[in-house]
């Protein structure tokens, strides 16, 4: 079923729109929840609950990208989680690392404009180092996950990554989001 | 809180980029494979001590490719003095002005940069390997003793430093490279020769998980160019970017 198919069970309050948002995006969802949590039990726990924000917000609700965003929702629910803390505490500072510290970033700069910022800066990389960044800071898969998804070895993958942070940092430190 | 900043902001990232990521991706397989088993002029050589002679112009500062306490395997070549009126008239005109604020341009094609030194200058044209890969655009930093270029490509997942120096009037010494070397890898050195028949030299080192830094030097009517990539499994690349020149 396609995204439109669903959103319109959704719309018409359907008893079947919940069971064929698994079935389609399931496997999906509980991916990144258990990226996050590191527990089957949990995370499908996280994932029942974002179905329940996908019912209740569509309608009036009407995603454009409604694959990434419910996995927006499973991903922030799965974050808001006590259990998440550790994964994430690391995925942040790991991000983070060559970033200089505090005060740093410029007094306008919401998490929505650094947003379109990085979405600028991974526009100009290749598609594999995008990919690469993406499923580590964003969907959370482990340092090897990533590396099998790419055919790629763990070293090349830690320094890729490494590489593209660096990068990121120069990036918005030129469009003065960020300063040293 | 900042550094957090930076974290929240991932969630702000556009859609159809989280889509792309989710796909499935086709494995590519490594290209010109087939290149390290047919060129005739390339035999491997094993980690060991190696006699400090002149190879392909480059002499080496020490003799051995293993790790030795932090001292990086070097080596130097003699490359040709241009004299100042060889460049372009707006290289000369920064040569002479020696302002250093002005001495460093940035330009967005290899051409552009051809144009900018002058064409009485023999800069190799761009490899049309490195010329599909998308790049940081060519920095060129002007000075009587010598000018440098260089940009980060990105091709295949690698990114790939492409550095060249070219000899001023007042260079009289220059230290052109060092080969990474640690205890925890093992450099290999490869003697190959680029497209046009000067030789060239690869040195990659490996670690346990066969990948590591890959290095190419190779002199071309007196310029030196260097190509570094890191995290390499194999050379193939490398001796594709090679074959090119």
């Amino acid at each position: 079923m396609n995204s439109e198919e669903l959103i319109g069970l959704l719309e018409g309050r359907s008893e079947q729109a919940l069971s064929e948002l698994d079935r389609t995006y399931g496997a999906y969802c509980r991916t990144i929840a258990r990226n996050i949590l590191r527990s089957d039990e949990d995370a499908e726990e996280c994932v029942s609950d974002a179905y329940l924000s996908v019912w209740n917000a569509i309608p009036p609700a009407k995603p454009t990208s409604f694959k990434a965003w419910l996995g927006t929702i499973v991903r922030n629910s799965a974050l808001r989680r006590r259990r998440s803390t550790a994964v994430a505490e690391a995925l942040c500072a790991e991000l983070s690392e060559s970033l200089p510290d505090a005060a740093s970033v410029s007094a306008n700069c919401e998490a929505k404009v650094l947003g379109e910022a990085i979405t600028a800066f991974l526009r100009r990389q290749s598609p594999q180092v995008r990919s690469a960044f993406l499923r580590r800071y964003w969907y959370c898969d482990t340092i090897e996950a990533v590396a099998l998804r790419l055919g790629w070895s763990v070293s090349k993958t830690k320094s890729t990554l490494f590489r593209t942070r660096k990068k990121l940092k120069d990036y918005l430190i030129k469009e003065e989001l960020w300063h040293e | 809180m900042s550094k957090e900043k930076l974290w929240e902001a991932m969630e702000h990232v556009a859609p159809e980029l989280i889509e792309e990521a989710d796909r499935p991706v086709t494995a590519k397989k490594r290209r010109g494979r087939v290149l390290v088993i047919a060129a005739a002029a390339c035999f491997l050589l094993a980690v060991g001590v190696v006699a400090a002679d002149a190879l392909f112009g480059f002499r080496f500062l020490s003799d051995d490719l293993l790790y030795s306490g932090g001292h990086d395997y070097s080596f130097e070549a003699d490359l040709t003095r241009f004299p100042d009126e060889q460049f372009s008239e707006e290289v000369q005109n920064i040569m002479e002005a020696s302002d250093p604020d002005q001495d460093s341009f940035v330009f967005d094609t290899w051409d552009e940069v051809l144009d900018f030194i002058g064409e009485d200058i023999p800069l190799a044209p761009e490899s049309s390997v490195l010329a599909d890969a998308t790049n940081t655009g060519f920095r060129v930093s002007v000075s009587k003793s010598t000018t440098n270029i260089s940009t980060i490509y990105t091709l295949d997942g690698y990114d790939i430093i492409f550095s060249v120096y070219i000899g001023g009037e007042e260079l009289d010494y220059f230290h052109v490279g060092s080969v990474f070397a640690d205890e925890n890898f093992n450099t290999q050195r490869i003697e190959t020769s680029i497209g046009s028949g000067a030789g060239a030299l690869i040195h990659h080192a490996t670690d346990e998980d066969s990948n590591g830094p890959c290095t190419s030097s190779f002199l071309r009517d007196g310029i030196y160019y260097s190509i570094f990539i890191a995290g390499a499994s194999d050379t193939a690349l490398m001796e594709e970017i090679l074959a090119d020149f």
